[in-house]
């Protein structure tokens, strides 16, 4: 992906070039890493600690079959079934096997719960842990410098900058989490869809507003 | 460690660059093989997670950012592959040289922060462990962070909590102790705590009263809070 590249006039621009590393791609230091990568892999499979096929199997699973769609069901689900919502509460990772979602080895996972006039968001300021078996790979901006310095001092200006304005007496709850529990936010209920099923639902919930960086939108009337 | 890695509420940083659900892939091999290569280890016993985290911090921290997320990872990896006897420095600079590139090229392992302890080369799968004590605080309590980092390897309380009291919001299972696991002294399986500090009592009294910041502690950095009050 690029990064948006704000106008040189605004004081308050980001650097043009990505000066962190989460975009690293095609330049000198890529074709480095790219070596040493491959000389490390090498040595890794020389060591029977790794067997040649399992970087492609990774790939395959990282891009292809984990990622935020698991997180929309429970999302869903929770919306649609107070029992649901009960049990998510008591055992959050029984209640993720019971919509469908490989828990693989996800010991320990805590749902934070939006309502009116309480907003949840997601961080980790001393790496980057993030809830890989409901959400997949976390973004660029969750593992940036920016993200991880401010939203846990000034969750509200940072959330306003990337679109989420939220009222001055809504309660912002931030979870850093640094220890191995993962944190999902069940959003609030857009309004206007009484009406949908649960995969409808599903189809609304986004990435983002399970992170906590967004709210999930109403959905769209002309379509 | 007071290291480069501990980011939270640090000032001087601009805007995050969001792009509204970006896609989220690794979109290079050598990505790939920095994780790939990474859980190899951890399922093979070679290292272990908190070990591993204890890597990216010791990086150089002028090396942190510039190589990214991924980049960190492949340092570690590096880094666990030489200290736990898979492969050596000299064998890996070899192949480097033979790819046509210079061991400095691109981002080695840490140099100048030493571990205080390698971690042990056997590993249980997971993190949550029986105990037998019960959790030392109840969701209410008011505590108190310890006012200096535990030690120089790795820890998980961030500057920002540091010295700070809050109450205890939720209590959580007892889960194996980084500060030890990663430094080959056992387990030691202790209870976590989510701990909910206030802005103003991390931020000062200007800080915007509608905003809580709840941080996952093991309860050794934790002690029952003898201050009568809070900022709240």
């Amino acid at each position: 992906m690029t990064a948006p590249n704000p106008p040189a006039s605004d004081p308050g621009a980001a650097p043009a070039v990505d000066l962190h590393g989460e975009h690293l791609h095609g330049g000198d230091l890529a074709r480095a890493q790219a070596v040493r990568a491959e000389a490390l892999e090498a040595l890794l499979v020389e060591a029977e600690v790794l067997s040649a096929s399992e970087v492609d199997h990774y790939i395959e699973t990282w891009n292809h079959r984990i990622g935020p769609m698991a997180g929309a069901r429970v999302v869903a689900r929770a919306w649609i079934d107070p029992g649901f919502r009960d049990r998510l509460a008591e055992d959050p990772v029984a209640a993720v096997a019971e919509v469908g979602v490989d828990t693989g080895r996800l010991e320990r996972l805590e749902v934070v719960v939006n309502e009116p006039g309480v907003h949840n968001v997601v961080c980790c300021t001393l790496c980057s842990c993030y809830p890989w078996t409901v959400l997949g790979l976390p973004p660029s901006w969750y593992k940036s410098p920016e993200y991880r310095s401010r939203i846990v001092r000034e969750p509200r200006q940072v959330l306003s900058e990337m679109g989420l304005d939220l009222d001055p007496d809504t309660m912002i709850n931030v979870w850093d989490s640094s220890a191995e529990l993962r944190y999902l936010v069940i959003p609030e209920r857009p309004a206007g869809t009484d009406d949908l099923d649960e995969e409808a639902l599903r189809e609304l919930v986004t990435r983002d507003a399970m992170i906590g960086v967004a709210v999930v939108p109403p959905p769209d009337v002309t379509s | 460690m007071d290291g480069i890695h501990d980011l939270g509420g640090v000032q001087g940083y601009g805007p995050v660059l969001y792009e509204p659900e970006e896609r989220a892939t690794v979109d290079e091999r050598w990505e790939a093989v920095a994780g790939a290569g990474m859980f190899a280890m951890l399922r093979r016993g070679v290292t272990n997670i908190d070990a591993h985290r204890h890597r990216i911090e010791r990086l150089d921290p002028e090396r942190y950012f510039p190589i990214g997320y991924w980049g960190r990872w492949l340092a570690a990896v590096e880094s666990a592959m030489v200290d736990q006897g898979v492969t050596t420095t000299a064998r890996i600079e070899e192949l480097i040289e033979a790819g046509g590139h210079h061991p400095t090229d691109s981002a080695g392992p840490p140099r100048f922060h030493p571990s205080v302890g390698a971690e042990a080369t056997e590993h249980t799968v997971g993190f949550i462990r029986p105990v037998d004590d019960p959790p030392r605080f109840a969701v209410g309590d008011r505590v108190t962070t310890l006012t200096h980092a535990p030690h120089d390897g790795h820890h998980r309380l961030p500057r920002y909590a540091r010295g700070r009291t809050g109450r205890v919001a939720r209590v959580y299972p007892a889960f194996t102790f980084p500060d030890t696991l990663a430094h080959g002294r056992g387990e030691q399986p202790c209870y976590v705590y989510a701990v909910a500090f206030s802005a103003a009592e991390l931020w000062g009294p200007d800080a915007d009263p509608a905003q809580v910041c709840h941080l996952d502690t093991f309860e050794p950095y934790l002690l029952p809070a003898t201050n009568t009050e809070e900022t709240s």
